[in-house]
């Protein structure tokens, strides 16, 4: 009898440990995804994004995978390159299988920066 | 003879369950990384793939896998000239590594993403079908299909009741769009993280190299 409190105990721990513990803080993630893929609307997608890691930050949490990647993409596009670059190889620090990725797109950005750094300054692009 | 007997037949059971899914690929070239590319809509509903494509990373990343990010993956894949799910369901797996350094490709087939009204139901259905392919050999790890439904119009009172609940969801989803969202979340849940039959834990999973037995 006491042998089976106990494996009901043990099954009911191992369903609730599985049940509660997530792995990333995910923040307003999808809500971005759904404004990049459904509404196209950049301005939700890049509040949301800046929402998910600030929230994953203020927690201690660890930031899910592709957010900075995401949001680094968005400063590229906003002309911020050196924090484009940033938060491209904040990614690759965070989750080494980014790395060939990540540092083929900020390669990309420094070639880009070098051959049209006659007329653009870096950080000067539009907010 | 019968002291030993229990244990075989218990081998056996278990052989026979083990039998209907087969790990041996998955587990030889096991992945760390997983690349999302955009999923293949076989269905009439045009925002199908949009809105599934919202649904799919944060399952898929609670199984302890890097998930690369799916809406840079998206732009990439395009700017490489593979602007629609059907072109990027036919390029070959090693484009995939030396693009973007993933070691596996999640392919997603839309199969269902409908909404029937029967007298005065109504039944939603989300069907996905799952292909994980190496981008080394081009190999499938684990191939799954899941079905999930929610139907409206239960618990009514009476007759009337029933045929007013009817008219009022029949309205919203007129007025409203049906939320799908939900659905797709619940079919990737239930694929991937199912016991025995969805993936085995990724390397950022606590019970990563530990739940083999179960797959």
């Amino acid at each position: 009898m006491p042998r089976r409190a106990c494996l009901l105990a043990a099954c009911v721990g191992v369903a609730t440990g599985c049940g509660a513990k997530a792995l990333y803080d995910w923040g307003p993630y999808e809500e971005s995804l759904q404004a990049s893929y459904v509404t196209h609307d950049d301005a939700t997608a890049w509040s949301a994004l800046e929402a998910t890691i600030a929230s994953a930050e203020r927690a201690g949490h660890r930031v899910p995978p592709g957010v900075c990647a995401e949001y680094g993409f968005l400063l590229y596009k906003r002309g911020r390159r050196d924090a484009a670059i940033q938060y491209f190889e904040r990614e690759a620090r965070l989750f080494p299988e980014s790395k060939p990725l990540m540092d083929r797109l900020v390669a990309k950005i420094r070639e880009q920066a070098t051959s049209s750094a006659a007329d653009v300054r870096p950080e000067n692009g539009p907010r | 003879m019968t002291a030993r007997g229990v244990p075989v037949m218990l081998a056996f059971l278990a052989l026979g369950c083990a039998a209907k899914r087969d790990y041996s690929a998955y587990f030889a070239h096991e992945p760390r990384s997983i690349l999302v590319v955009p999923a293949l809509n076989e269905t009439t509903a045009v925002e199908a793939e949009a809105v599934y494509m919202t649904t799919v990373s944060r399952p898929l990343a609670e199984r302890g896998f890097y998930v690369f990010p799916v809406y840079l993956t998206t732009l990439l894949l395009r700017d490489l000239g593979l602007p629609e799910a059907g072109l990027v369901h036919q390029v070959p797996l090693e484009r995939f590594r030396e693009h973007f350094g993933a070691d596996a490709v999640l392919f997603v087939t839309i199969e269902d993403w409908s909404t029937k009204y029967v007298v005065i139901q109504s039944s939603t259905v989300v069907k996905l079908s799952f292909v994980l392919k190496d981008t080394r050999t081009g190999t499938v790890l684990w191939r799954r299909t899941q079905a999930v439904a929610r139907n409206s119009g239960d618990g009514g009172g009476g007759l009337i009741g029933m045929l007013v609940a009817a008219a009022v969801t029949y309205a919203v989803n007129q007025m409203v769009d049906v939320d799908y969202r939900p659905l797709a979340v619940r079919a990737n849940t239930l694929a991937f993280a199912t016991r025995g039959a969805g993936l085995p834990a990724g390397p950022y999973h606590p019970d990563f190299g530990r739940d083999r037995a179960r797959y």
